[in-house]
Formats: structure tokens, C-alpha cells, sequence
């Protein structure tokens, strides 16, 4: 037994920390929040889920991972004056992957061999050069975007009514989840590019292109950020320049980091703990005082709290 | 350990670069520069006291002049006597009342023999924008028609405006005005939108002795900057209203959502004085965020769905309103009504995007609906199809453009040819009043810079995925 919990220590850990978390909710009264959580976590973790994957290929926090997300749903708004919604979202996510393939190679593969701190700022650069585009061809301004679902009261769990919408986006996040964990741990492939983060040198030796699978990992996250952006904002009915990374992107950096940055159902699990949080955090009474922006601070202080515990994140593995 | 601490700090600095409350609102203000202390005349040359400085009378248009009994079932708009051509005010009858403001080192800076300069600063990009192409399209067409139609008006002056995006952003929004004061040679600047931004370049115009003018936000430190005037009713001045509207339609109860900036903490306690004055109960009360993230909105709309609030007062930028508020509501087949006040939430941009979500929303605004305008003044449109042509339309925040250029246009006619800062700022605190014909006039004191004496209550109409006017109601 004792070696049993050893060997899954970390799927311990996530399922003791889930049930503690909705018993402390349902005892406090916060039982929306649960759902809430979930709901807008899943958006969070699906962003995650590329942000992780990224990281875990090649160790780089990407900061163009809300706009791969952004720029799928302008991708989204044109092509849907053209041609059948669902066509349009598949055009939508093509767009997302291009946009990760010419990243990858005219910014990151030039500066393969430089630190890390180096492509850090690349990303951002290419956020920036993304977000200046939007409002140059598009103006600042929202436009309306139209939504795969529309019903919106199918499913009522705890007083909180989850849209089509969003049950789209809690089962892709889920399934996708789960994919790419056996992904990494099943395939050659998988296996693959877990080695090249690693040992890129010995990779290289037994014959496998690190290059080649780095487009690969970019192009795959890239087609997150766009599956995240083009579910999750539709439901709001609107959107503008810069949404996905002014809304989403740093909620979905935290929930990659209390996950584990390494682990890709702690992407998910991570998600609904700051979607949790930060409805929590505006429900609350016990925070009903606190000024300015109080779900961010409780979100922080939760998340150096989970550090302190456990540097590696809820689901990672230690160094 | 290393790596953990080292994901900490990026997700921190990035969070702190990108979230929280906006520094800078408070604490720079200082004196005003060139306000005198309130007993010394004016040097330079000060206004007609007449009453009808231009366009007609006084009477607020619409039917309803008690606020304590809206009349939103009559939208028909009944046009005040704006039959007065531009240029046709007399500014040269200067029968001069004193003005507590004395000229200072740079009274007539912006000012040439033919030329005024005017700076706006606005939100274009940012958080919460506002149309650019809007603003660069709409800025200046008064000045235009002005040039063309009473070259005169102005002494033979024409105007050029000089525009600054502030970003959303209060320190950015200082920064661009002292751009436009030192760099463009603006004589006065006007405030575009954005309470918090507006409320920071009042502030360095207040330490610089400049005229600084917008629509009516906060009053809080506003209030005590001497050269700050507001074109509309303030955030506070809109309570009344609000509620009075509120049980105009039935409702006993309400909800009262306000974001959580310094600079509404004063409509936040003027909108719950209202209500407990005038017996609506109020069930839920949230400062929410102003970068509310969709988590929050979600949780808020959630609470107010809870607490049974079918009506509620809003005070929030579109962004928050239209991408979490209002969506949010409909997807919990919610659907109070939203009502508050400000300008930008009554934008056409707002229904045209957030329409069917935001169909029962309902905002006060200085000027009516761009639909029926030209029975207030048939010029704006015709202007616009003359300087700007007809694609893209004419539209509200250019009328919004032209109302305030207007109201500008009379102040500075009847300063009179000896233009100068403190001789402008005399003339609004010893007119009677300014009354371009579109807002309610303008009335301005030595003690009192709030000028507006009432708004339009725009309502949604989703189906033209527009706002449409519903009554002009006076404050007080």
C-alpha cells in the first residue's frame, strides 16, 4: 500500500487536494464557486495545457500563447462571413497552428542555442508585434463573434447553469488532458520530445531531428491557444485585440505553475484552482474588506503558499 | 526550487505589469496654477453676462423637468431652440463680471492672431477603448463647419485639435498632456473619457493654470481643482436620476455594482444615498473589479442572479460590462436590467457588440441618441456627410465630438478676442449658462464647476443594434 501511494504520489495529492477543496467549499457555502471555478478554469487550463507544453519540450515560458488564441479569433470572425461556422473553426485553428509553425522557426529556432531568458522575451516580442497588428488591421474596438452552442440552460449543477458552450470546453479540456499525458508517456513521439528537452545532444545521436520535433511542439500548442480562444471567448459573444492574453494569459500561466509547469493534468487541475480561487476570492465574505484587486491577491498568496509546500507544483516531479 | 521561484517572479512581474489599480489618480494634485485666490478682477477682458449666450433657451428639452418623475415613456425628444445659427452670439458685448482668475506666465499660449489650439486625450487603445478612427474622424468637424459656415465666430481664428491616445492608463494619460501643453501649444484640453485618466491630466492642467474640460465623471479631487470644468452631469449628479428612473418602472429593489477605482468611490455613495432617500432597497452591493477577470464577472452575476436582483445600477467600463457582466447574465437566462451613468456604456459600439446580451441595458448620456439628432441639430450630420463623406457613417462619439466642440465654441466666442486662459475660465464661472442646443445648458459658478444640468436616458434597441433616446430628464 504505502508503495502503491509512493509510486502516484501525484495523483494523490490532486485528487486529496480536490476533495478537500469542494468540501471546504460546500461547507462554507460556496458551492458556486465550485462551479464557477470549473467552468472558467477549464479555459484557463486549456491555455495551460500549451503553456506546459511548451515549457516541457523546450523549457520556454511562452508569452505568444494567448495570441495564437487571439489571432484564431479573428481567424474565427472573417472566415465565418465566408463559409459554414464549423469550416470557419477549423480554418481558425489552421491559422492558430500556422502562426505557432512561423513562430517557431523564424524566432525560435534562430535562437535555439541562446538562453532561455533570451526566448522568454522573444515570445513576448512576438505577443506584442501579434497584439500591434490586430489593433493596426482591425482597430481597438470589440467585434461580436458568433458561438457553436447556444443553449445555455441544458445542464444546472449547484444553482450554476453551465452552458453547451462551456460543457464543450470542459470535455475537450479533460480529454485533451489525458491524450497528452499518454502522449508523453506512450508514444515514441512523445517519448521523443521529452528526450530532446532533456538531452537534445543524445537525441540528436540516435537519430531523432530536435529541430523537426520542436516545430512540432509549437505548432501543437499553438493549436491549444487557438481550440481555448475559439471555444471560450464565442460565449461571451465578443471579442477585441489582445483578449487571450490580457484575460486569460496570466490566469493560465499561474494555473501552469500550481500544476507543475511539467505536468499536463496539473494544467487542469491548476486551472480550476485559480478559477476557484478567484471566484472564492470575490464571494467570500472573510475577503469582503480587502481593497483593489482582491482575487489577484488571494491568487498569489495561494500560489506562493502551494511554492512553499511544494516547489515543483502540485502534479510536478522534483527535480 | 530555483526554477519554481524563477516561474514566481515572471507570472509576478507580468501580473503586476499587466493587473491591479492604476497608480497615479490620486495625490499629485495641486493649486491651481494661475486660479486666483477669488477676490482679484481679471486683467484681461471677461464676458457678456447675458443669459443666451447662444442657442436659444434655457429650458431643458424633453418633458420631464422634475427628476423626481421621469417620464421614460415619452422619447419623443422636443427640440430646444437651436434655430440660433453658429457665430450668431454676440461675444463682443462684453459687460464684464469679475472672475476669480488672474493670467499667469502662459495665459495666451495656444493662442495666435488666427489660430486656437485645443488638446483631447482619449482611450484608443488600452483596456477599454474607444474607436480611434471615431475620434481622428470626428475631433475636429465642428472646427470645420465653424471655419466654413461663421468664420467670424471665433474672431477669425480657426481651431486645431490635437489628439492623444491615453491608453487607459492615468500616468500615460499625463504624459500626453503635457505632450499636447508643450509640445503642441495647447491652450486648453479636454478629457475624452475615462474617469481615472481624466481625473490625472486634470490634475497637471490644475498645477499648469490650464482649462481643462469633460464630460462629467467623479467629483472626488476634481472638486477642488480650480480649472477643471465638467461639460455634463457628474457620476453623483446622475444618482437622483437613476433611482428616480428606477421607480419610474416599478422597482422597489435594486443592486448596485460600481468598479472599484478612488474615482467612483463618490457615485458609489451618492448612488446608495439615492436609494435609501428614495425607499429602493438595495440587495447586493460590489465594488468589482476594473480589470475584472472573467472568473469574478462570472461570480458577481452569479450573486446578483442569487439575490434576486431584477435591476442593476452600473458604474464600469464597457469592457467589464459588455465582455463579463452582460454575457455572463445571459448565460444564466438572466436578464435585469442594467441601468447607470456615464457616456462610453452608451455607446452605439456597445449595443452594436454586446447586443443580444446587453438588450436591457439603459444609460445616461449628455447627448440623445444618434437616431433622431438632427431635430436637435440638423447641422452634425450634414457636417460630417461634408467632411468626412458618408463611409464610414456619422456616429455617436462624433456627435459626442461636436456637442462638446460646440459647447467649446461658444465659451471661446464669448471670451471675446482678448483670448486668454483666465480670461476663458472667467467667462464659464460669470455666464449664466451655455446652451448649444443638443446637451441640457451649462451653468457654471466660482464655487461650482459642474456644469451639466441634465442627461438623455438612452435605452437598448437590439434589433438596430442601437441606442435609442427615451427622454431628456434634468438633475435637481
Amino acid at each position: 500500500m504505502e508503495s502503491i501511494l509512493r509510486q502516484h504520489r501525484s495523483k494523490v495529492i490532486g485528487l486529496a487536494l480536490v476533495v478537500a477543496l469542494v468540501v471546504v467549499l460546500l461547507v462554507t457555502g460556496q458551492k458556486g464557486a465550485l462551479v464557477i471555478g470549473l467552468s472558467t478554469g477549464s479555459a484557463y487550463g486549456l491555455l495551460a495545457l500549451g503553456l506546459v507544453l511548451i515549457y516541457k519540450s523546450s523549457g520556454v515560458f511562452n508569452f505568444a500563447q494567448g495570441e495564437f488564441g487571439t489571432v484564431a479569433l479573428f481567424a474565427l470572425y472573417l472566415l465565418d462571413f465566408h463559409v459554414p461556422y464549423w469550416v470557419a473553426l477549423l480554418g481558425a485553428l489552421v491559422v492558430a497552428g500556422l502562426m505557432g509553425f512561423l513562430t517557431e522557426r523564424i524566432i525560435v529556432r534562430p535562437l535555439f542555442e541562446a538562453p532561455r531568458v533570451i526566448l522568454l522575451v522573444a515570445t513576448a516580442g512576438v505577443a506584442l508585434l501579434a497584439i500591434g497588428v490586430e489593433i493596426w488591421l482591425a482597430t481597438s474596438t470589440g467585434k461580436p463573434i458568433a458561438k457553436a452552442f447556444a443553449t445555455v440552460d441544458r445542464v444546472t449543477v449547484l444553482g450554476v447553469q453551465i452552458s453547451d458552450q462551456r460543457l464543450w470546453l470542459i470535455a475537450t479540456l479533460v480529454v485533451l488532458a489525458v491524450l497528452l499525458g499518454l502522449f508523453f508517456t506512450r508514444t515514441n513521439l512523445g517519448l521523443a520530445i521529452i528526450g530532446a528537452s532533456q538531452e537534445p545532444t543524445a537525441t540528436e545521436l540516435v537519430g531523432i531531428s530536435v529541430r523537426r520535433l520542436s516545430s512540432f511542439t509549437w505548432v501543437l500548442a499553438a493549436l491549444l491557444g487557438g481550440l481555448a480562444a475559439v471555444i471560450i471567448i464565442p460565449d461571451g459573444g465578443s471579442f477585441g485585440p489582445a483578449i487571450m492574453t490580457t484575460q486569460y494569459l496570466i490566469p493560465a500561466f499561474i494555473a501552469a505553475v500550481l500544476g507543475g509547469m511539467t505536468s499536463l493534468p496539473g494544467a487542469f487541475v491548476g486551472g480550476v484552482l485559480v478559477g476557484v480561487v478567484q471566484s472564492v476570492a470575490t464571494s467570500a465574505p472573510i475577503f469582503e474588506d480587502i481593497p483593489g484587486t482582491k482575487s489577484t491577491l488571494v491568487l498569489f498568496v495561494v500560489l506562493l503558499g502551494v511554492l512553499l509546500v511544494r516547489p515543483q507544483g502540485l502534479l510536478g516531479k522534483g527535480s | 526550487m530555483r526554477r519554481a521561484v524563477t516561474v514566481v517572479v515572471a507570472v509576478g512581474v507580468l501580473a503586476a505589469a499587466a493587473c491591479g489599480q492604476k497608480a497615479g489618480v490620486a495625490g499629485t494634485g495641486g493649486e491651481g496654477g494661475d486660479a486666483g485666490s477669488g477676490t482679484s478682477a481679471p486683467t484681461t477682458a471677461s464676458v457678456g453676462a447675458s443669459t443666451t449666450v447662444a442657442g436659444g433657451e434655457t429650458t431643458v428639452a424633453g418633458s420631464t423637468p422634475d427628476a423626481s418623475t421621469p417620464d421614460a415613456s415619452t422619447p419623443d425628444v422636443s427640440t430646444p431652440d437651436v434655430s440660433t445659427p453658429v457665430g450668431s452670439t454676440e461675444p463682443t458685448a462684453a459687460a464684464p463680471e469679475v472672475g476669480p482668475f488672474e493670467p499667469g506666465d502662459n495665459d495666451a499660449a495656444g493662442v495666435s492672431d488666427n489660430e486656437i489650439v485645443i488638446g483631447i486625450h482619449a482611450p484608443v487603445t488600452g483596456a477599454s477603448p474607444v474607436p480611434q478612427q471615431s475620434f481622428d474622424l470626428g475631433k475636429d468637424i465642428y472646427w470645420k463647419f465653424i471655419a466654413e459656415s461663421a468664420p467670424d465666430q471665433l474672431f477669425g481664428r480657426t481651431v486645431r485639435v490635437v489628439f492623444r491616445d491615453d491608453e487607459f492608463n492615468p500616468q500615460r494619460a499625463v504624459q500626453v498632456c503635457r505632450e499636447m501643453v508643450e509640445q503642441e501649444g495647447a491652450f486648453l484640453l479636454v478629457g475624452g473619457g475615462g474617469a481615472d485618466q481624466i481625473t490625472a491630466c486634470a490634475q497637471y492642467a490644475n498645477e499648469n493654470g490650464i482649462p481643462y474640460l469633460s464630460a462629467g465623471v467623479n467629483e472626488t479631487v476634481l472638486a477642488d481643482l480650480d480649472t477643471y470644468f465638467s461639460t455634463s452631469l457628474t457620476y453623483a449628479q446622475q444618482a437622483p436620476l437613476i433611482i428616480a428612473q428606477l421607480q419610474e418602472e416599478g422597482f422597489t429593489e435594486a443592486a448596485l455594482v460600481v468598479s472599484n477605482t478612488p474615482s467612483f468611490d463618490d457615485a458609489f455613495e451618492a448612488l446608495k444615498a439615492a436609494a435609501a432617500e428614495a425607499g429602493i432597497g438595495l440587495l447586493y452591493e460590489n465594488r468589482i473589479n476594473k480589470d475584472a477577470s472573467p472568473a469574478e464577472a462570472q461570480t458577481v452575476v452569479q450573486q446578483l442572479k442569487d439575490a434576486g436582483a431584477e435591476a442593476v445600477i452600473l458604474l464600469a467600463s464597457p469592457v467589464v460590462y459588455v465582455l463579463g457582466l452582460a454575457p455572463g447574465a445571459a448565460n444564466q437566462s438572466y436578464a435585469p436590467v442594467w441601468i447607470g451613468p456615464g457616456i462610453t456604456s452608451g455607446l452605439n459600439q456597445v449595443a452594436a457588440i454586446g447586443c443580444p446580451a446587453v438588450a436591457t441595458g439603459k444609460f445616461y448620456s449628455p447627448t440623445p441618441a444618434l437616431a433622431g439628432v438632427d431635430e436637435l441639430d440638423p447641422d452634425y450630420n450634414a457636417a460630417y456627410a461634408q467632411f468626412v463623406g458618408t463611409d464610414p457613417p456619422a456616429d455617436d462619439i462624433g456627435l459626442q465630438l461636436w456637442s462638446l466642440n460646440k459647447a467649446i465654441g461658444l465659451m471661446l466666442a464669448a471670451t471675446g478676442q482678448e483670448l486668454g486662459r483666465a480670461a476663458f475660465m472667467n467667462t464659464l464661472v460669470t455666464t449664466p449658462e451655455f446652451d448649444n442646443g443638443i446637451y441640457a445648458p451649462l451653468q457654471y459658478t466660482v464655487e461650482d464647476h459642474f456644469g451639466g444640468t441634465g442627461a438623455y436616458l438612452l435605452t437598448t434597441d437590439c434589433d438596430a443594434k442601437q441606442y435609442v433616446t427615451a427622454g431628456l430628464f434634468e438633475a435637481g
